[in-house]
């Protein structure tokens, strides 16, 4: 890894408050990303990958409270005024969101709403943001962009819109992208459309991705580094080849098991029995412990800390399958 | 529409009790007066046939004559621009207050001037307009003297007829400017919570941009709808006002008419009510179709 | 999602008391829609116990105390003909309360089979009940009212009578509605296969579905038939003398705006404090009873 990294998460946590008390979302997650990195942070729904997401550039509610930092730039994302956090918005750091449909405004043309980006943040007129609106809408592959940047969000189909947001989102030529479930709304077909155009943006752009799914095969596919959420915990982080060949985690090696995979014949999909926990404030056991096969006395009296199995794979786990099988 | 609404007019109208010729010749109890008259409306034919005549008269302009014999439609046209000036008045005092109240108790969700606007809003809807008439006559007219207790002078005198109206619209337009906060602070709070919102706010823009732009533009649309639907609380609204404060428009017009069982004129009436909804409904859809390009394209 | 899901098994019997409590609960954690709700029972008592609470009966005149202020032998003082104002606001109370429950009851008993028969059976004969409702609400629900109110003749029975026709078309529009979106909900094609016919679907799985909303729409009805009542009244189109409601009592005050404005201003209190109560508790229901449209 380079030595300085892009962005720097340290104890990132997300409280919520609720009618029913406080919900305790992230739980101190720490993580780095490098210059044109790409990293995937996986989990099932309600892990809190994307809580953690918007907390960087601060798209939650005023019901959260965030804690941590989030260094970005020299500067503390989570301490910067509403004016330069809005400069680092949309320029340096860019946003996909995981509903095509619904994050475009329906009253304003394709064109305004790219538009609208560059004459914010680069001061082009009208015109010189319509010329870079049809660039972009072009870099993603739109056919005849001339044609549709006149058009609305409902005259285009949803694999359409997400490349909309993703020109969007490159408009500033940002330094991180930040994707959340830019894939999980779409068809099967599209998606891979979608996910060529991600690692062809990181490969001519130098863009860093922070890519949050919850379909390992869309990780394996494109990122160099994975980080495996369970209940608002980093359990799990390695980089993506060693993850998939050596799973540490229970949760992980779980999580690989609800994977079908081709070219092998299994009678049914494994599945993690149990649910994710639902906590009001940090447990003082391990959270994975009520929905695993190896929980013991530790596990349930002890927070197991992130340490390195190997080197560059950290794991939140007593009973890791290296310390296992030996 | 309009067809239907003529018919449930003329029917309505027909169901109350007396004897249409009676009332139509007024207090001429000539039998040949009454006769005449029965020919004119066809009153001896059977109902169907009398309504095709009223609409065949009404098309060419003729609503009839009243209990005193003047021609409905001239009275009605008489009247009419009175109320319609007062409506207009009352709506911009209505779109002036209510909805930048609600965009602002919508941004200031929770705040306290969030709670003030929107219990102002609640007391505004619980009010009776011709109650609140009478209180600021009270205020206004009788202790302070500042402005007329009622009545009305034309156009031609601009300022005396504002001082005229100014008091009736404000009132009218205070119950509207409710309806219109409140729909406009709970659209405008769907619209910041949507996820388009929170695509302008990722992508960096002004507060400002956010809420006046993204937000505000796709609330106007629910509000439009909302506004249209408002059109009978307005009329009541100006029927009773104008009642209240002796002005001598479209809808003290309405009441008398209905007081005094004067067939025609009701008739008449109702009749432009009806015609003037059809107008709203047509002049909503087509701001509404301005304002959503999914209607537009279509 | 997750909610609606759950709904799709319609709601059986031992999760409806604990449905209740949880509805409570939310209720009570909104202290304007409980303020509303000890307000509306106020009144309700009131109208209930006129003839105990108030100090003197209907149409008693003290004919040495006219237009007086307030005193300790009348504490809100008299009106013109020497009516104890008190007494007559007691009185009003029960009128209004009258007029708008029994109004909203007429309106809801008429219109919901209606408005439920076109949202079920849908075609023509949706097509006309839709139409018709349309056509009666272009009509402001006012002048309909004051028409109807002069075609029945001045009574509180008739007063009454024409404010429910009045709000036929409205309960109309959202029974159909209602109807129109159940139907549609998974556990009618679910009832259908396991051979339940128009009447099981229509009784035992859309009416309970739309009870939420049904009560909204009531409690926002009342105060527009107090409302109504308070104009019709007003106009001379409602309850007679020597009866009393608070739309005749502003009726008759108003010759005397200028020597007497508490007999304006007393009145219209009481209306705004009945209408206001009914609102709040209306808004708050509608916040915990139809999860749709939580602001």
């Amino acid at each position: 890894m380079s030595a300085e990294p892009l962005l720097e998460v340290s104890d990132l946590s997300v409280r919520f408050d609720t009618d029913e008390g406080p919900l305790q979302a992230v739980d101190r997650v720490s993580f780095a990303l490098a210059r044109s990195e790409v990293l995937g942070i996986v989990g099932e729904s309600g892990c809190g990958k994307s809580v953690t997401c918007m907390s960087l550039v601060r798209l939650l509610p005023e019901t959260a409270r965030v804690s941590g930092s989030v260094r970005f730039g020299g500067a503390d994302l989570l301490a910067l005024g509403p004016r330069r956090l809005r400069r680092v918005r949309g320029r340096e750091i860019s946003y996909i969101f995981q509903e095509p449909m619904s994050s475009l405004n329906p009253v304003f043309t394709v064109g305004d709403q790219i538009g609208e980006v560059v004459r914010r943040h680069l001061g082009l007129s009208r015109r010189d943001a319509r010329r870079r609106a049809v660039e972009l809408l072009q870099l993603v592959h739109i056919p005849a962009p001339q044609r549709r940047v006149d058009e609305y969000p409902h005259q285009l189909s949803g694999g359409m819109r997400q490349r909309v947001m993703i020109a969007m989102a490159l408009a500033c030529d940002p330094k991180v992208l930040i994707a959340d479930e830019p894939t999980t709304a779409l068809d099967v077909t599209i998606q891979a459309g979608i996910l060529d155009l991600m690692r062809e943006v990181r490969e001519k752009l130098g863009t860093a991705i922070v890519l949050v799914t919850h379909n390992l095969g869309v990780v394996a596919d494109i990122a160099d580094r994975v980080i495996v959420m369970y209940a608002g915990r980093k359990v799990e982080e390695a980089a993506a080849g060693e993850l998939f060949a050596a799973p540490q985690h229970p949760y992980t090696v779980g999580l690989m098991g609800a994977i079908p995979r081709p070219g092998e014949r299994r009678e049914r999909l494994e599945e993690i029995p149990g649910r994710v926990p639902v906590s009001s404030k940090p447990l003082e056991r391990c959270v994975f412990a009520d929905r695993c096969r190896y929980a013991d006395e530790t596990t349930r009296t002890q927070v197991p800390d992130l340490r390195p199995v190997r080197p560059g794979h950290l794991v939140a786990c007593f009973h890791p399958e290296a310390e296992r099988a030996a | 529409m309009l067809v239907l609404a003529s018919m449930v007019v003329f029917a309505g109208v027909r169901a109350i009790p007396g004897n249409p010729a009676i009332a139509l010749g007024a207090e001429n109890r000539d039998p040949a007066v009454i006769a005449a008259v029965k020919a004119k409306y066809l009153l001896d034919k059977p109902l169907p046939v009398q309504y095709g005549h009223w609409i065949w008269l009404a098309l060419h302009g003729d609503l009839g004559v009243d209990q005193r014999d003047l021609a409905v439609g001239h009275t009605i046209a008489q009247r009419l621009p009175i109320s319609l000036e007062l409506t207009l008045l009352s709506m911009i005092v209505a779109v002036v207050v209510g909805i930048p109240a609600g965009v602002i108790a919508a941004v200031r969700r929770g705040k306290p001037s969030d709670y003030a606007a929107t219990g102002v809003a609640l007391v505004g809807l619980s009010v009776p307009h011709f109650w609140l008439g009478l209180i600021v006559i009270i205020w206004f007219a009788v202790d302070l003297h500042w402005l007329p207790a009622g009545g009305y002078t034309t156009i031609h005198h601009p300022l005396a007829n504002l001082q005229h109206l100014i008091l009736p619209a404000v009132v009218i337009g205070a119950g509207l400017a409710a309806v219109l906060m409140r729909q406009m602070r709970s659209s405008m709070l769907d619209s910041l919570g949507s996820d388009y919102v929170r695509t302008a706010r990722a992508k960096g823009l002004s507060e400002w941009s956010v809420v006046c732009k993204h937000a505000f533009r796709n609330s106007l649309i629910t509000v439009t709808t909302v506004l249209g639907l408002q059109l009978g609380a307005l009329i009541s609204g100006i029927v009773t006002i104008e009642v209240v404060f002796g002005i001598p428009g479209f809808g003290s017009l309405t009441i008398d008419s209905i007081m005094q069982r004067d067939y025609t004129l009701i008739q008449g009436v109702v009749l432009v009510v009806a015609a003037g909804y059809v107008i709203v409904n047509l002049l909503v859809d087509v701001v509404y179709s301005l304002l959503n390009p999914r209607i537009r394209a279509i | 999602m997750s909610i609606v899901a759950q709904e799709v098994d319609a709601p059986r019997v031992a999760d409806s008391r604990r449905r209740l409590r949880v509805l409570g609960k939310r209720f009570l954690r909104r202290p304007m829609a409980v303020a509303g709700l000890v307000v509306v029972l106020g009144f309700v008592v009131v109208a209930i116990f006129a003839p105990l609470l108030a100090p003197y009966p209907v149409g008693y005149t003290d004919f040495n105390a006219i237009l007086v202020h307030s005193s300790s032998k009348h504490l809100l003082g008299t009106d013109d003909l020497g009516h104890d104002e008190l007494s007559r606001l007691i009185f009003g109370a029960r009128a209004s309360m009258q007029v708008g429950v029994l109004a909203t009851l007429l309106a809801m008993v008429v219109a919901v089979p209606i408005g439920m028969l076109a949202g079920y059976y849908r075609g023509w004969v949706d097509h006309v009940i839709a139409r018709l409702t349309d056509v009666l609400l272009a009509f402001p629900f006012l002048i309909l009212a004051v028409g109807l109110a002069a075609i029945l003749g001045p009574s509180l029975l008739n007063v009454t009578l024409a404010l429910g026709i009045g709000s036929i078309p409205g309960f109309i529009r959202i029974a159909r509605g209602e109807t129109l979106a159940l139907r549609e909900a998974d556990y009618v094609p679910a009832a259908v296969l396991n051979g339940a016919n128009d009447a099981t679907i229509i009784f035992r799985h859309i009416l309970p579905n739309m009870t939420n909303t049904l009560i909204v729409q009531a409690t926002l009805t009342i105060p527009g038939a107090i409302l109504g009542e308070a104009i019709l009244s007003f106009l001379g189109l409602g309850v007679q003398p020597p009866n009393t409601s608070w739309g005749t009592m502003l009726s008759s005050a108003e010759p005397f705006l200028t020597q007497a404005q508490r007999l304006s201003v007393y009145p219209g209190l009481a209306i705004i404090l009945a209408v206001l109560a009914f609102n709040v508790l209306g808004d708050g229901l509608r916040d915990v009873l139809d999860p749709r449209t939580t602001r």
